[in-house]
């Protein structure tokens, strides 16, 4: 099987069956870390292929001698960015569209109990609408970490910072998570017991 | 292992960044620490809701085929012609800034002074490849509440100056109706020595090709308008719309039967040679696309304009004589 740095060689070579092939291989990641960061899923699609004109067209900036995956995210990352600024948006969270169908019971938890598939639910909803309301930075190192399951390295490559500021990072984004689902806790004089998962 | 570093190391715990010992000493703690326990199991649960992609929904199933039809209008170019232009004369001199100074307003007296010289940005887009060839995305900014966008199509179209203006690609393109933020993102990759001509029939406010937005000039609505089209038939969009001619779309409401009338205007003088240059039509337009081959033209003269109107779609060619008869063609939009 070829590897995503020989189709991409390939594709600059105008073998469009190659671009098909990283197309393909990478359209899943791309669209996760940008729906994830938008909220929103037309727009999510309509970004993600944007990353893959803008690759498709920028291949030839591509190192060959690195790693493509890394490469392709860090554009998927940049513009997705990019659009949220360009609209000037603070990202809304539109569960009607974006959340809710996904909050259906996960068939294969085998979860019997409704008042518990219910409390997982609102915590997962809890999370999410943490997430989106933390800043950019914090939200995207999330994503890449434990969205895409990325390693600490991996994730810096992506973002052209050093390990070590990826750990740091990740620290700083999970705590600025907890404290906002804290504070909406809070908010609301919510005595939270966790549900059991 | 006390509370403070219990809480510090949670994260580490879970993402397996810690030693085989600490691991056991945190263990430990929580065990007996109920305000820990709380912590690790929301940080527990925090992992599993946040490690969970079940959720991502599916990309549609014509995605793969809207990315490939999006490059298809872009070929690839070879990476010489893909570098950056080059530095400016004072960056590569690293002139000082008083010389940079003189040499600007020197520039500007010969702008205002001698006419067809124009400021980047200025009137014309005559954007030459290499100036915009490393950003490929265009960026239109419409005004906002200011006109029906329900028909509007935008698109930004190579042309080849040489020959008045003709378009020789429609390198991008969008049809109404526009998102709410009358922004549009449209791809361009114009091959060298041609234009870039926007047309839509909503005057653009401003154009960003990547550098910087700048003033339409070359802006080009319709010419003409129609008459009299059967009124089952719905105005779509409007494509390939310049000075020289503009493609309508029409749908019925059932969305069954597609009504294309294509004006084409020429003045008289130079009748002969702009119909010649007409022939080839710009490759992705819509027009190539209708189902069926059934068209029917008709030729009429306005003032000194001789318009050529022609009218395609996957409808009988009877019905098509009978709308073309009866069209009546509108100076201005």
């Amino acid at each position: 099987m070829p590897t995503d740095e020989m189709l991409a060689a390939k594709t600059l070579n105008g073998e469009i069956a190659a671009f098909e092939e990283l197309l393909n291989r990478y359209k899943k990641s791309v669209f996760a870390i940008i729906f994830r960061m938008i909220g929103n899923y037309h727009e999510a699609e309509d970004i993600t292929q944007e990353v893959f004109v803008t690759v498709y067209h920028k291949m030839y900036q591509f190192d060959q001698s690195k790693k493509f995956g890394p490469w392709i995210h860090r554009i998927a990352v940049n513009t997705c960015i990019s659009s949220m600024r360009k609209n000037n948006k603070v990202v809304l969270i539109n569960f009607d569209e974006s959340f809710t169908p996904y909050y259906e019971p996960d068939p294969r938890a085998n979860r019997t109990d409704p008042q518990q598939v219910l409390e997982n639910q609102e915590l997962r909803r809890e999370i999410e609408e943490a997430l989106l309301e933390l800043p950019e930075s914090y939200r995207t190192i999330i994503i890449l970490r434990y969205q895409l399951d990325l390693t600490n390295q991996e994730i810096a490559d992506i973002l052209g910072i050093s390990r070590e500021n990826v750990e740091v990072k990740v620290h700083r984004a999970r705590k600025a998570l907890r404290k906002t689902i804290l504070k909406h806790w809070d908010e609301r004089g919510q005595k939270y017991e966790l549900p059991a998962l | 292992m006390n509370c403070r570093l219990c809480k510090q190391h949670m994260y580490s715990y879970f993402d397996s960044e810690i030693s085989a010992q600490e691991k056991q000493d945190i263990d430990r703690h929580i065990a007996r620490c109920s305000s820990c326990r709380f912590q690790y199991e929301l940080t527990r649960q925090e992992n599993l809701i946040l490690q969970d992609v079940s959720h991502i929904p599916d990309l549609s199933p014509d995605f793969d085929q809207r990315v490939l039809n999006a490059i298809k209008i872009q070929p690839v170019l070879p990476p010489e012609e893909k570098m950056l232009s080059k530095p400016s004369l004072s960056r590569r001199y690293n002139l000082p800034l008083f010389a940079r100074a003189a040499a600007a307003v020197v520039l500007l007296a010969l702008c205002i002074s001698i006419p067809g010289i124009l400021l980047p940005g200025q009137e014309k887009i005559e954007e030459k490849s290499d100036r915009i060839i490393a950003e490929s995305k265009c960026q239109l900014k419409l005004p906002a509440g200011s006109a029906d966008f329900s028909a509007n199509t935008v698109a930004v179209s190579e042309t080849n100056q040489k020959d008045a203006g003709m378009v020789v690609n429609t390198a991008a393109q969008i049809k109404a109706p526009l998102p709410d933020e009358q922004d549009l993102r449209l791809s361009v990759n114009p091959a060298p020595d041609t234009a870039l001509l926007v047309s839509s029939v909503v005057p653009p406010k401003s154009f960003d090709v990547g550098r910087g937005e700048r003033k339409i000039a070359s802006y080009a609505p319709p010419s003409w308008s129609l008459k009299n089209i059967p009124a089952q038939y719905q105005l779509q969009y409007i494509t390939n719309a310049n000075e020289y001619q503009s493609e309508y779309n029409y749908l019925t409401a059932d969305g069954t039967r597609k009504l294309t009338v294509k004006i084409v205007s020429v003045s008289a003088q130079n009748k002969k040679e702009s119909i010649s240059s007409l022939k080839t039509p710009p490759p992705d337009s819509l027009s190539a696309q209708l189902e069926a081959p059934a068209s029917v033209s008709r030729e009429t003269q306005i003032g000194n304009n001789i318009i050529n109107l022609t009218l395609s779609g996957n409808l009988g060619y009877e019905e098509l004589t009978q709308i073309a008869s009866h069209i009546e063609i509108i100076p201005g939009h």
